[in-house]
Order: C-alpha cells, then sequence, then structure tokens
C-alpha cells in the first residue's frame, strides 16, 4: 500500500513541484486523521496542496474563504422556511464536505473560528438545536498568512492545539520555479491529477499504521522530548498530553509509510517540527514566532537514549 | 533545604525510642539513679509529645534541664576523678537531652549518629558476647530507624524497615569478621582512664594493712582463665604469684621503694634467672581480666613464652603496659623449683627490715622465746604455724579493727583474720627471729571447668602468702592461712565463705548463687565455656595472634602476607566498587543493547566519529556510511540488529524471552567485530582509564 502512497506523491508533486517533504507531511498528517494548518504567504501553493489532496484522495471537497463577516451559519449552514411545506428545512453549509479549505482561517472573528474549531474536535455540528454528523472522514486544511497580521485574530494556543501539524510551504527551489515558468498554463491547480486511492484506502491506511509497534525505548525518548519542553527554560509552556499523543500519531504514521511495522527515532524526529511547532511558544515570543527555533532545541539538546 | 527541613515520619520516632531505650539499658547500672530517671522522664516526655498530649518544652525549661544536669553530673563524679564515666554519662544525657528539642530531619539524624556511638560505647566496659549481641541488636535497631526516614510512606511499615535492617546489619557481618581478622592490629595509642575502683579493691592490689579492714568484701567476678596444657596440677599447688611486699611500717606491707623496677629498667638490664627448676614444667597460657596494673600473675618459677613481658628479681611478671584491655599470655612453670640458693645483701636487708620503734614487743618477746626452743630455722618456722594451728585462731572475713600495735594485737587479742593476717604476722615472727621472709600477694586455687578444660580463677580466690628463705634451700613457700583453715586452700572457697557476711556481697543475681543447683551448674560452667572460647579467639585477637593466624596462612612472612592480602582487598574493593558505580549509574539509565551500542558508540567517538547529540542511529549510520565507507557494513549490522531490538518490541506486548537474549548475543558479537577494527585492546584500555582519547 505504501507504493500507492509513494504515487501520490509524485502525482501531487507534478503540481507543487519540489515540495516532496511538505507533501509527505500531509498525506502523514491526512493518513493520521488528523487536521493540517498551511502556514505560508500568499500564492506559495497552500491551496494547489489541498487541491491536488482532495483529488488524489478522490474527496469530496469545499473552500471556504474565511474573512472578517463570515458568520458561524455561513459556514455550518441554516435553516430556511420553506412555504412549499410549510415548514423549516436544514440547508447544509460548505463544511459538509470529506475535506474542507479554510482559507486564511485567522481573518475572520474568533466566534466563527471556533465554530469551525468545535466541528473539526466534535466531527459534528449543533444547528438549532440538532446534532448533525459530518459526513467521514472528515479533514480540515486550513491556511494562514503569517505576515499581513493588520485585521486578523490569531488563532488561540487552545484552538492551534487542535491541528495535528502546521507546515509552512516555502519558496520553490529555483530548478522547480523554472520548470514552472517554463509550463504553458498557469493555474492548473490539479484539475487534471488522477484519483489514485479511495475514501476505503484512506481508511485501511489509517488502520494499518495504528498497528505500527512502538518500543519502551521510544517512548522514553518521547516522554524526555515532552519532559524538556515542560522542565527546562526558554518554553513558555510545555506540551500538553494532546501534543504528545499527536508525536506518536504523527510518528507511527511515518514509521507505516516508510514501510516500517515499528517506529524509530528518526520518525519522531521528522515529523516533530511540524507537530509541535505550533505549540511551543518561548518564553520571550510575544507573537509565536519561535516555534520553529524550539523545535529544533529539542532535536538537538534531547539525546535519542 | 526543604527536603531536610521536613517533617520526621512517626514510625522513624518509635524505631528511635525504642533504640535509645535498648542502648541505655546497659549503662543503667552505673549511672547515678537520678541520670536515668531524667533520662526516663525525657523519653517519657518525647512519647507524649509523639502521642500529641504535650507539646515540645519550652526554652527556659530546656536550658533549665542542662544547666542543672551538667554540674551535678560533674560534681557525681568527681570522687572517681572526671573520666569515662563522666564523659559516657553526659553523652548519654546529652543524646536523650536532643529528643527533646528533635523537630525534623536533621535533628533526628544528628541522634542516629550519636546513637551509633552509644552502641560502641559499651565496648569500653565489657565486651562479652552478650554485649556483642546486645549491640547487634541496637544496630538494628538504628538502621530501622535511618531506613524509616527515607522509605516512602506506602512501605513504610514497621514490619519492612524491621527486615530491611536485619538483611542489612547481617550482610554487614561478613565484611566485619573478614575486617576484623584482616586489618592490622595496632596497639592503642592511649589507655583508656578506667575507674580503678572495681577491681582493686576486691582483689589484689599493691599494699595490704590487714589492720584496716573490717569487712572484706569478696566478689564473684573473674580474674583470670587458664588452660593447661596437659593435665592441670592439682588445686593446692595452683599459687597464681603476684607482687612481693616486702616493706612493713607497723600497719601497712607494701612493695619496697627501691625493689621497683620498671619494664624499660628490666628490657635494658635483665635480671639473671636464679631459679634452679626441677622436674617437668606446667605450660599453660593466661588470659587475664583487666587489672589497670601492669604486672601479671604466673605459677611459681615461670618461664616467659610472650613478648612484652620481664620479670624482676622477685620473679614477679612486668608488663610494658597497664593491662586495660583482656591480655592473654602463655607461660611455663616449674612447680618443683629452688630460687635464691643465695641472698645477696640488699636482698637479705630487705627481706629482714621491721617497723622502727619497737611496737610490738610481746610478738618480739615470743619470737625470740621460740626460736630460742627451736632447733633450726626450718623448726621455728613449723613451730610457728603449729601455733597458729594449735592456739585459738580464727579465719574470717570480718577481723575486728586493729590499733597500732597491729601484730601484737592480732597475734594475743583478736586472734581473728583472714589470709593478709596470717602472712604479716608470720613473715613478722620470722623476721624477728633473724629469718628473711617476705609476703607475696597472689590468687590461689581456680575452679576447673570440664567442658573447656580450662581453670577459672575470681577474685575471691585473693590471696596472701609467706615465702621464708633458708641457707641451702632458697626461697620456702609457707602458707600460714592454710594452717588455721586447711579448707580454705584444699576445698572449693567458696563453700566455706557461703556463709559468711561479706562474700561475694555484690554478685548480684550471678549464676554462683546456684551453685547447688546441679543442672543450673551444669548450665553456667556450659554457659563459661562459650565465654571462654569467645575471649580467647575473639576478645584477645591481638597483634601477635594475628600474625600467628596470618602466619599460618601465608607462611612465616606474615607481615609481607598481610600487607599484599591487605592491599588487594583494598583495590579490589574498590575497583569493584567503582565498577558496580559504574555500572549502575549506566544501568539506571540504558538497558542491556543500548548499553552495547553505546560502548560502541563511545568508541567510534574516539576514532573521529562522534555521534551528535540528538542523533538517531539510523541518521548516525548514514553519516557514517558516508564519511568512513570502510565501516559502512559493519556499522549498517549493528545499528539494524540494534534497531530490531530496541524499537521492534512493542511496549505493550510481552517482556522480552529467549528471542531477545539470542538478538542480544548477536549483536554483542557485531559489536565486538566492528570495536576490534576500531581499537587495539591496549588503547581501548586506556582510554576505558581515561588516559587517552
Amino acid at each position: 500500500m505504501q507504493d500507492r502512497i509513494g504515487a501520490a506523491v509524485e502525482e501531487i508533486g507534478k503540481v507543487l513541484l519540489g515540495k516532496e517533504t511538505q507533501i509527505l507531511l500531509a498525506l502523514c498528517c491526512l493518513v493520521s486523521g488528523g487536521h493540517l494548518l498551511i502556514e505560508d504567504l500568499p500564492d506559495m501553493g497552500k491551496t494547489t496542496l489541498a487541491h491536488a489532496l482532495a483529488r488524489v484522495f478522490g474527496l469530496d471537497f469545499n473552500r471556504i474563504q474565511f474573512t472578517s463577516d463570515l458568520l458561524p451559519a455561513d459556514i455550518l449552514g441554516v435553516s430556511v422556511f420553506d412555504q412549499a411545506s410549510g415548514s423549516f428545512s436544514f440547508h447544509p453549509g460548505p463544511i459538509f464536505r470529506q475535506l474542507v479549505l479554510a482559507d486564511e482561517i485567522n481573518r475572520s472573528t474568533p466566534k466563527t473560528q471556533s465554530a469551525l474549531l468545535e466541528a473539526m474536535e466534535e466531527v459534528q455540528v449543533s444547528v438549532e438545536g440538532q446534532t448533525r454528523a459530518l459526513p467521514s472522514p472528515f479533514f480540515v486544511i486550513a491556511t494562514q498568512n503569517p505576515v499581513s497580521l493588520a485585521g486578523t485574530f490569531p488563532l488561540p494556543e487552545s484552538q492551534l492545539d487542535r491541528f495535528l501539524m502546521r507546515i509552512g510551504i516555502g519558496y520553490p527551489d529555483p530548478r522547480a520555479e523554472r520548470i514552472l515558468l517554463e509550463r504553458s498554463s498557469e493555474g492548473d491547480r490539479g484539475a487534471g491529477l488522477p484519483q489514485l486511492l479511495g475514501v476505503a484506502d484512506l481508511c485501511a491506511m489509517r488502520s494499518a499504521a495504528s498497528t505500527v509497534s512502538l518500543s519502551p525505548l521510544l517512548l522514553d525518548y518521547v516522554q524526555r522530548l515532552v519532559a524538556h519542553t515542560r522542565t527546562s527554560g526558554g518554553f513558555h509552556f510545555g506540551l500538553s498530553p494532546r501534543g504528545s499523543i499527536a508525536i506518536v500519531r504523527a510518528a507511527r504514521t511515518w514509521a507505516w509509510m516508510a514501510g516500517r511495522q515499528h517506529a524509530v527515532p528518526e520518525d519522531v524526529q521528522a515529523i516533530l517540527p511540524a507537530v509541535v511547532e505550533h505549540r511551543l511558544r518561548a518564553t520571550a515570543d510575544g507573537d509565536g514566532r519561535h516555534g520553529a527555533a524550539l523545535a529544533h532545541r529539542l532535536l538537538t539538546e534531547v539525546d535519542v537514549f | 533545604m526543604s527536603d531536610t527541613r521536613e517533617q520526621i515520619p512517626r514510625i522513624s520516632m518509635l524505631w528511635l525510642l525504642c533504640g535509645l531505650l535498648l542502648l541505655i539499658v546497659p549503662h543503667v547500672a552505673r549511672l547515678p539513679v537520678w541520670v536515668t530517671v531524667l533520662l526516663l522522664a525525657c523519653m517519657g516526655w518525647r512519647l507524649l509529645i509523639f502521642a500529641g498530649w504535650v507539646g515540645f518544652p519550652a526554652r527556659w525549661l530546656k536550658i533549665t534541664i542542662v544547666m542543672v544536669a551538667l554540674p551535678l553530673t560533674v560534681v557525681q563524679y568527681r570522687s572517681l576523678g572526671i573520666g569515662l564515666d563522666t564523659a559516657v554519662c553526659l553523652l548519654i544525657l546529652g543524646v536523650v537531652f536532643k529528643l527533646l528539642e528533635m523537630r525534623d530531619r536533621r535533628d533526628i539524624q544528628i541522634v542516629i549518629a550519636l546513637s551509633y556511638v552509644l552502641a560502641m560505647l559499651g565496648f569500653i566496659y565489657t565486651q562479652t558476647i552478650l554485649a556483642t549481641l546486645h549491640a547487634i541488636v541496637c544496630f538494628i535497631l538504628i538502621t530501622a530507624t535511618m531506613l524509616s526516614l527515607y522509605r516512602d510512606n506506602a512501605r513504610n511499615t514497621l514490619r519492612d524497615n524491621g527486615r530491611l535492617a536485619v538483611t542489612l546489619v547481617l550482610q554487614s557481618i561478613p565484611l566485619t569478621i573478614a575486617l576484623f581478622i584482616l586489618v592490622p592490629r595496632i596497639s592503642p595509642l592511649w589507655s583508656m582512664p578506667l575507674p580503678v575502683s572495681s577491681s582493686t579493691n576486691m582483689g589484689v592490689s599493691d599494699e595490704m594493712t590487714p589492720g584496716d579492714i573490717t569487712n572484706l568484701g569478696r566478689s564473684g567476678e573473674l580474674a583470670f582463665r587458664v588452660s593447661f596444657n596437659g593435665e592441670a596440677p592439682a588445686h593446692e599447688d595452683l599459687n597464681w604469684r603476684g607482687l612481693v611486699l616486702d616493706f612493713f611500717d607497723g600497719r601497712t606491707w607494701r612493695r619496697a621503694g627501691s625493689t621497683l623496677q620498671t619494664y624499660q629498667m628490666l628490657q635494658r638490664f635483665p635480671t639473671t634467672f636464679r631459679g634452679v627448676p626441677l622436674g617437668e614444667p606446667v605450660a599453660y597460657d593466661v588470659i587475664l581480666e583487666p587489672t589497670q596494673q601492669s604486672w601479671v600473675y604466673a605459677l611459681q618459677l615461670a618461664d616467659i613464652r610472650t613478648d612484652g613481658m620481664v620479670q624482676d628479681r622477685n620473679y614477679l611478671l612486668i608488663t610494658d603496659k597497664p593491662i586495660t584491655q583482656r591480655y592473654r599470655y602463655e607461660a611455663r612453670s616449674y612447680l618443683q623449683h629452688q630460687s635464691d640458693l643465695e641472698l645477696s645483701t640488699p636482698l637479705r636487708a630487705r627481706a629482714l627490715q621491721l617497723p622502727e620503734g619497737n611496737l610490738n614487743p610481746r610478738t618480739a618477746a615470743l619470737a625470740a622465746q621460740m626460736r630460742a626452743a627451736a632447733a633450726s630455722e626450718m623448726d621455728y618456722a613449723t613451730a610457728v604455724l603449729r601455733l597458729f594451728r594449735e592456739e585459738p585462731f580464727y579465719y574470717t572475713l570480718t577481723p575486728p579493727a586493729l590499733g597500732d600495735e597491729s601484730i601484737d594485737e592480732f597475734m594475743f587479742t583478736t586472734r581473728e583474720g583472714f589470709c593478709g593476717h596470717y602472712a604479716g604476722s608470720f613473715v613478722y615472727m620470722m623476721r624477728e627471729a633473724g629469718i628473711p621472709a617476705r609476703v607475696v600477694v597472689g590468687y590461689q586455687g581456680g575452679e576447673y571447668n570440664p567442658y573447656e578444660d580450662y581453670t577459672l580463677v575470681y577474685q575471691y580466690n585473693a590471696h596472701a602468702w609467706a615465702e621464708v628463705w633458708f641457707e641451702g634451700e632458697g626461697w620456702v613457700r609457707f602458707d600460714p592461712t592454710a594452717a588455721v583453715a586447711p579448707e580454705r586452700i584444699t576445698l572449693w572457697v567458696e563453700s566455706i565463705f557461703a556463709d559468711q557476711p561479706g562474700f561475694m556481697e555484690d554478685a548480684g543475681f550471678s549464676m554462683m548463687r546456684f551453685r547447688d543447683t546441679q543442672w543450673l551448674n551444669t548450665l553456667r560452667l556450659r554457659l563459661e565455656a562459650v565465654d571462654y572460647a569467645w575471649n580467647r579467639w575473639v576478645v584477645s585477637y591481638d597483634e601477635q595472634m594475628q600474625m600467628q593466624l596470618l602466619g599460618s596462612w601465608f607462611g612465616e612472612n606474615a607481615r609481607q602476607g598481610l600487607l599484599v592480602v591487605l592491599g588487594s582487598v583494598i583495590v579490589l574493593f574498590f575497583m569493584l566498587a567503582g565498577w558496580l558505580l559504574l555500572r549502575l549509574g549506566q544501568a539506571g539509565q540504558h538497558d542491556h543493547a543500548t548499553r552495547i551500542y553505546l560502548d560502541l558508540l563511545r568508541e567510534l567517538a574516539v576514532c573521529g566519529l562522534p555521534r551528535q547529540r540528538g542523533e538517531a542511529p539510523g541518521d548516525y549510520c548514514r553519516r557514517v556510511t558516508l564519511l568512513r565507507p570502510e565501516y559502512a557494513q559493519a556499522l549498517q549490522q549493528v545499528t539494524a540488529q540494534f534497531e530490531a531490538i530496541a524499537y521492534k518490541r512493542n511496549s505493550r506486548s510481552a517482556p522480552p524471552g529467549d528471542s531477545t537474549a539470542a538478538q542480544l548475543k548477536a549483536l554483542e558479537n557485531t559489536s565486538w567485530q566492528l570495536r576490534r577494527r576500531l581499537l587495539s585492546p591496549w588503547r581501548r584500555l586506556l582510554v576505558s582509564l581515561g588516559l587517552a582519547s
């Protein structure tokens, strides 16, 4: 099954040039069943990645552009009085899809953000007293722009925690950019990507990844990593238990994607920056920009044994 | 700081109070009654604090108690001299007072440390098996106290602490025995200022004033034990000779000042051996109880077999220092002998010395009359003995006091006395008749213990007799007491004295009281036999015995042998301890597979391939593969094996079984294959010792 992941990476790589690591991490996040936060400047390929993932997995996809006047009802849906039947009928919002791209999530008000985040956590929405289940699988890929912060509402730590991973995409390297420039058409956005996997495949992958074994030695390492964030100086606060569970979950999937039935420290180290960066904040870090440095510290200060 | 300031666990208080109570028990007999009462009161108070009924005493109260107790102790002991007893008493008081202001862990740690000292303090006074067992039990209790301070609450039970403490103390016993045997015995740097009261006023002292003593206390304390090589001589032949008292001032017999010779003098100018042995000697060895005096006892005409002892011209055995601990020596004695066939002028003068002034005219007249009636000097001596036997002289331990004319009063008026009276008067009679004579003090007889084949000599065996010099015969022993009370010499002394007041007054509940009950007597002798073995092999284990033992183990170069053994024991001990610490330190952090892997990595680092902090095995392996392709294959194999053991196991599955053992073996093998390529054994040794990098 791993070779199909390889094929998927290859296909997505055709639209997002030279970003194999990010693609792998995004896939890992998806297979782990976690939500993904992509944080980068505009037009770096965030939406392209989301589109491509949806296409490749054959997922039902919708995009919500978050603005400051977006209301919870705009994403969850509303009940409308039907004159013909004489009763209210529910019109589901854009969130009732298997893959939801929440674009520029930090532009909306906290009220709307929390409506989305609650749906992410519960995999169900409550509208007008009625609880409605969201489709399964249900993924949210949120993006946010870290630069133009004026008029935005940064996500609080408690809500950042809900995302399994946060990745940045970064500028393409010169070779990839050259290919991009040489392309005849622009804005393909992966519309032409073939569907390589189905929803059933995704579920099978998810259950296969959860059987990857974790040895005591590896769990010791994870616990040391987590303990380091809680006890050593420089960390404003430590990783929550949800954070350590996230590390283990992602490491399992990463190991499985590498074709192993057991996780090794490299797996933990590969996913660690993506999993912990947005959960950490340095003591003197006003805007939460130093997560990457802290993750690097973890990798170099905590030994494997 | 915070953890030393913590509260004392309640269970520790229980252990400590029990331990202290037991520690103090053997001292109670020596301590003044008010001290015992004060100690119990303090411990009782602490118990009440423990129970929560009262609080800690106020500051002024504590100061008052100390200010009263300190001078009172000093005053109490002043008569005995400020010495060991005072110090012991103050130490015990100090420890128990500390209980009253013991609030946190630091305080109880002080008390625990002092308790260990107290437990060993008992050995200054007595070194019996019972004392040793007592000390061991005390050690267990104190150790349990200490353990209870550090155990976590869930496991801090009396039973658990007790079991652990017993285990610890028992485990320490083999080491104690090894150290006891092997650590070089150094003669004490100072002698303990023991109170001399207990042994001398009941046994033999260096002067004798029969007239002043109206109640001769006789104690059942042991003086020494003897084991004969071969059959023991008859009871009446056991005359353990001690001092010669040859100066008489009218009341007191003492050693003539001019005859006092020190060990150092005699060692430099040894006296010539003037005795003539006749017949076969008897060989024996003696374990002497501490006397605080620097002479020992032996049967007459002793030939010394032990170093550190010399014989003066009166055949007194002098040691190089006072006997403050049990002292063991070997001797040979010629029971049949003649001594000093020639009597030098100064010796003769001393043996004829009489007090100035005619103090005892009636005795002088009697002596002159009897000497005139006797044909020879020997006849005169036997006549005087007959006089003692036939006239109404009585043997008693409670004689009436005598005035200045002590000999006259005894000879003609009171006629009641003990050995000192008879020996003194006899010698006086001899000297009045111009025959050289002197008083000898020592012990007579002894009790034979058939279970261990040795003889016990008690303080009540102390005796005084006379020696008279005859031309052509030398010194001849006379025992005038035997003339008065022959059973004193030939029978068990205690069967005669049993109804005498003063005999073993202070024996208390000594087993001696039960001498008449057959089985109890057997038990007593058996216990005595165990005690003898203990004294012979444990208490009197000194430098000489150590040398003999080590000599028998390592040949005659015992000193070198001892040094070799000790040196290697110490080196081995530290190597083992260091290795264990290193091993335990590592084992605490890492499992076996990781240790093997890290050992390999340490050597790779020495070869210039250090693993970065946080670098995972796989990453490191890939890096080394790029840097040093020649190690690539071996390291890849090791890494794969290590990862298989370390990471393939699920933490929720069963613990590693046999397959893991085989895997470990394989890992160790491949690891060593690579290590052999990395470092030479010599270099590895240097590296492991930190001498090379």
